[in-house]
């Protein structure tokens, strides 16, 4: 079953005077379950493929189905509601509130869903249980370590059950170890059927993915599942 | 919910920035401020005034000399003892009528020698003041009638002469070349309007008139009219009795004027109004300026946040969710400086209260209205921040450096 199903996505910028072609017709499918990484330079479109597929921006043209909805046709606001319910974001810099604590952080999807408080704090409690961090809940993002700051914005990505994690860079501001502990976690999620997209330039990281998309010049230059490496 | 999460959001945000969100709020915190301390000191001093005109004079009017006016010829004593006296024979109205001669003489008290002013009074003076004796006595009729040389002090007089009005008792002194005893001393009153009745000596009306001032032109008469009667009809017939004593024939003009103290209340009234109007627009001036400052903290405010708005509207914020937090963030730093305004003008209205010895109410209106039009300021002016950052672009915000 897939999860996104992309055809023929273009996007055009105006630089100027001048269109910048960032994508020039990019098409494929993500099936429920997957860990795939999506390589590329920078220049490559890579970051405006992301953003179209985390539903952070509109494709100029084609078609993007998320779960089986046309999502390329949204508004802001309904694109906010469908990040809100099936996208987990991961940031390289974490991306944490700084002056609230890691319950806090966790619950911010939730508010904007417009759970209830008291589940809210439930929900949040458990998912940071599922990353590790029980006993870190009342901490501040300056009282952790990197990795467990990370964690706090994995347990984030997850509260809302998404249909999608997606992972910018992640381990990107990490040291190798950490990094090794956070792409662990990411594993784990994804034995649990969790779809986990990952975007990064390392060949490294991009090697635990299961599935990895080369981007190059805005067009798919290879689509190479782990088997045929 | 969202209002909520938005409110601990804008509260946090402030706490994270004291200094800078308490600098920005002082244009309000001055406006609310000055709106509740004038608010308050003009409706103290309104009620102050009110009150001492009640005192003196709740029907009280008072008649003067006209002064000549041009072409308008008249002689130069418009009002006579005779003419008191006239409106005493006239019973139509069972008022009091208290003539005064008034001047200014020099009074020696051994070595001490003052200029001070002289008023010369019938013995219902006291009663029609509302002045109160505080040793002593005051003059009685007879004492006028005789044209006796006693005198009542102010109570200020005698700290002139370098002892005290009270000690003066049953002394005497030298006013204008003519000796008087002195037989009473005033408690002290305080000054109300122009002239300050501690520092005066009063003597009788015909005393006055016969050995200080060689005249028998009085400079006002006051008519204390019952309270049955209105001032209207009061004056109308005190027009008539001073226009026959003058007579003065049909189609002329007066030769005096009549006052009713209710005329210069309006005055004051009038006089307040438009005093309390310019603090009010000076107020306005301010929270408008304190506005601008706000207006302008949120829009640093939004360009240093740019990114947790980006991550906020990829968690999912609605750009209504964003808008909220913005507004509510600029009238919660409106509201905060209006409350401090208030808390600050509240203190001065109170300070000013106990100095001036008047009565302190708290204006619940003006704080009211004050932290309410604050509030509006904020709505007004954070708009527009608030919008720049619920339209910023989450994909765009969230790599902004």
């Amino acid at each position: 079953m897939s999860v996104i199903e992309v055809k023929d996505i273009t996007k055009h910028y105006l630089l100027g005077t001048q269109t910048v072609e960032a994508l020039r017709g990019v098409s494929f499918g993500i099936d429920k379950g997957e860990f795939i990484a999506i390589m590329g330079p920078s220049g490559s479109g890579k970051s405006t493929l992301m953003n179209i597929i985390g539903c952070l921006d509109s494709p100029t043209g084609g078609t993007y189905h998320l779960n089986n909805q046309e999502v390329s046709t949204l508004d802001g606001d309904e694109l906010a509601g469908i990040r809100n319910k099936e996208i987990g974001f991961v940031f390289q810099n974490f991306h944490l509130l700084a002056r609230n604590s890691a319950l806090d952080n966790v619950m911010l999807p939730l508010k904007y869903a417009g759970v209830e408080k008291s589940d809210q704090i439930i929900r949040a409690k458990e998912v940071l249980s599922q990353v590790g961090l029980s006993s870190r809940i009342d901490h501040q993002p300056s009282e952790l370590s990197g990795g467990q700051q990370q964690r706090v914005a994995i347990a984030r990505a997850l509260v809302n059950n998404p249909s999608i994690i997606f992972a910018d860079e992640p381990t990107g501001n990490l040291d190798s170890q950490t990094g090794h502990d956070v792409m662990e976690l990411f594993h784990n999620l994804n034995n649990q059927g969790q779809t986990i997209i990952l975007i990064t330039h390392e060949n490294e990281v991009a090697a635990e993915a299961q599935r990895t998309i080369f981007i190059k010049d805005g067009l798919i230059e290879s689509d190479i599942q782990k088997e045929e490496l | 919910m969202i209002i909520q999460e938005s409110i601990s959001t804008a509260l946090d945000s402030i706490r994270a920035n004291l200094l800078r969100s308490l600098l920005t709020t002082i244009a309000i915190v001055i406006g609310t401020a000055s709106v509740i301390a004038m608010v308050g000191i003009g409706s103290s001093a309104q009620k102050a005034i009110d009150d001492s005109i009640t005192n003196v004079s709740a029907r009280t009017i008072s008649v003067y000399p006209s002064r000549g006016r041009g072409k308008q010829k008249i002689n130069s004593s418009p009002l006579s003892i005779s003419d008191a006296d006239a409106l005493i024979k006239d019973q139509e109205i069972n008022w009091r009528v208290s003539p005064e001669i008034r001047g200014s003489k020099t009074l020696k008290y051994k070595n001490e020698s003052i200029s001070i002013s002289v008023i010369g009074a019938r013995e219902n003076y006291l009663s029609i003041q509302g002045y109160e004796i505080e040793a002593g006595e005051f003059f009685s009729s007879r004492d006028d009638l005789a044209r006796k040389r006693v005198a009542v002090l102010g109570s200020g007089v005698g700290t002139e002469l370098k002892t005290s009005s009270k000690a003066l008792i049953g002394k005497e002194v030298d006013l204008g070349g003519v000796t008087f005893k002195i037989i009473g001393a005033f408690k002290s009153e305080g000054a109300s309007g122009w002239s300050n009745p501690d520092d005066i000596i009063y003597i009788p009306l015909l005393t006055a008139s016969d050995r200080v001032f060689g005249r028998d032109r009085v400079d006002s008469i006051r008519v204390e009219v019952p309270n049955t009667y209105s001032p209207e009809e009061a004056m109308i017939s005190i027009e008539r009795v001073l226009r026959r004593e003058h007579d003065i024939g049909p189609g002329e003009e007066n030769n005096f004027r009549i006052n009713d103290w209710s005329q210069f209340t309006d005055l004051r009234k009038q006089a307040t109004a438009i005093f309390s109007t310019l603090i009010i627009g000076i107020a306005g001036i301010s929270l408008l300026v304190g506005g601008i400052g706000v207006m302008n903290i949120m829009l640093v405010s939004v360009t240093e946040r740019t990114r947790e708005i980006g991550l906020r509207k990829a968690l999912g914020a609605s750009q209504q969710a964003i808008l909220l937090q913005f507004i509510i963030e600029a009238v919660a730093l409106c509201i905060i400086g209006g409350v401090v305004g208030v808390i600050f003008g509240s203190a001065l209205y109170f300070i000013i209260t106990i100095f001036q010895d008047w009565s302190f109410t708290i204006p619940f209106s003006a704080i009211f209205g004050s932290v309410a039009f604050s509030a509006c300021v904020g709505l007004f002016f954070g708009i527009w921040p608030a919008r720049k950052a619920a339209q910023l672009d989450p994909a765009v915000a969230l790599r902004y450096e």
